[in-house]
């Protein structure tokens, strides 16, 4: 029985090993097409990031270290595609892995500082239209029970200075 | 009424008394307040954007004065000495740049366009490969105005490349004894989702000697 039990473990540690390697194995053949696929999604979030950062209206302090942010992750972009080019799959997978998180908290970020910024113009324009309807009103208002009745009086008062002269002759005024 | 009749009335119309003027400006200062408004507005929050530009430089580091200079560039190059030179590069764009410089190194007979760039297979591999890149902010207004100012969030500082030359690369110059070493300027396009040359671009004629 104790025979049979060594042969079992022996065989149990051999198998161990065997799915282990093979696993390992695995693993080195799927880094080099995930290093890959990584670099190219941190590449598509650069591009993306950078096409947010172009559409900003304004590069207050905020956005400017904003970018700074962006071209570390740049950086380490280019690192995961040189250490791709040297074979070294896994610390390329790492970087461009890396690159890709702080690039969509980048994101992130630039996305809501521009909902902020539109938020505020939104704001201020809205201020500035109901600042200008409202003296639109109130110089209508102004216009209507001043100006208007004053203009009137006063053109009464002129018409009331006027002095008609009939001509014996011909009846028409001078 | 008459013809005559109306005549009058349309003079007596045009004479304004002093309150009459006094009350035409105030209306006109509302009108200007209010377009005022609008104009400032409008100016603040709808920009436009205006062109701007990039700038390349070629500079030269004094250890004297510890500075950077557009000055004492260098004039001769040999395979057994290489040469050291800063370039830098500043944003004055009104938008961020995603920027790259490509090196190349040409005959002298070989003509710089700010229309097209050099292309890879007339330059020698030596440096065609060689890029440098970093994302720029814009300046500011004030920082546009700014002089002698080497490291801001608008500028590539100056960075040093080294140059040299090989019997390899001398083999394929034809012009005798000089080379032209070229500086390209490349932006990203976004939508094009590449490099794009960005027509800005400075040189250096170097005599070489391979001893």
């Amino acid at each position: 029985m104790r025979k049979y039990r060594k042969i079992i473990l022996i065989l149990s540690f051999v198998g161990l090993i065997t799915i282990l390697c093979n696993q390992s194995l695995i693993v080195q053949g799927q880094t080099e097409q995930q290093a890959s696929t990584a670099i190219q999604e941190a590449d598509d979030k650069l591009t993306y990031a950078l096409e947010l950062l172009e559409a900003i209206p304004r590069y207050d302090g905020d956005i400017r270290s904003i970018i700074l942010q962006i071209d570390i992750a740049r950086q380490l972009i280019k690192e995961a595609k040189d250490y791709f080019t040297n074979s070294s799959f896994t610390v390329s997978y790492q970087k461009a892995i890396t690159a890709t998180s702080e690039l969509d908290s980048i994101i992130e970020e630039i996305e809501t500082k521009t909902h902020n910024q539109n938020q505020n113009k939104i704001i201020v324009l809205s201020i500035v239209g109901v600042l200008s309807g409202f003296a639109a009103i109130l110089f209508s208002i102004f216009f209507i029970s001043k100006i208007y009745p004053w203009y009137e009086k006063k053109k009464i008062d002129e018409y009331s200075k006027l002095e008609i002269k009939y001509d014996d002759l011909s009846g028409d005024v001078k | 009424m008459t013809k005559g009749k109306r005549n009058l009335i349309s003079k007596v119309n045009l004479k304004l008394s002093q309150s009459q003027v006094n009350r035409l400006i105030t209306i006109s200062i509302i009108l200007v307040v209010v377009a005022s408004i609008l104009g400032i507005s409008s100016s603040v929050f709808l920009q436009k954007t205006s062109d701007g530009f990039s700038e390349l430089s070629l500079l030269m580091y004094n250890s004297l004065t510890e500075t950077y200079e557009a000055n004492n560039y260098p004039e001769n190059i040999v395979s057994t000495a290489n040469v050291s030179i800063y370039f830098m590069v500043k944003n004055f764009e009104n938008s961020v740049r995603y920027y790259q410089l490509q090196i190349k190194v040409v005959d002298l007979t070989h003509n710089v366009s700010a229309q097209q760039p050099i292309f890879t297979h007339s330059a020698f591999s030596l440096y065609a490969n060689n890029t440098f890149e970093k994302i720029l902010a814009p300046a500011t207004n004030s920082e546009k105005k700014e002089t002698e100012i080497f490291t801001r969030d608008y500028i590539w500082s100056p960075t040093e490349i080294i140059l040299y030359v090989n019997s390899e690369v001398v083999s394929e110059i034809t012009t005798p004894s000089v080379l032209k070493i070229v500086f390209e300027l490349w932006e990203f396009n976004t939508i094009e989702k590449n490099f794009q040359y960005s027509g800005i671009f400075t040189f250096l004629e170097l005599n070489y000697g391979v001893s």
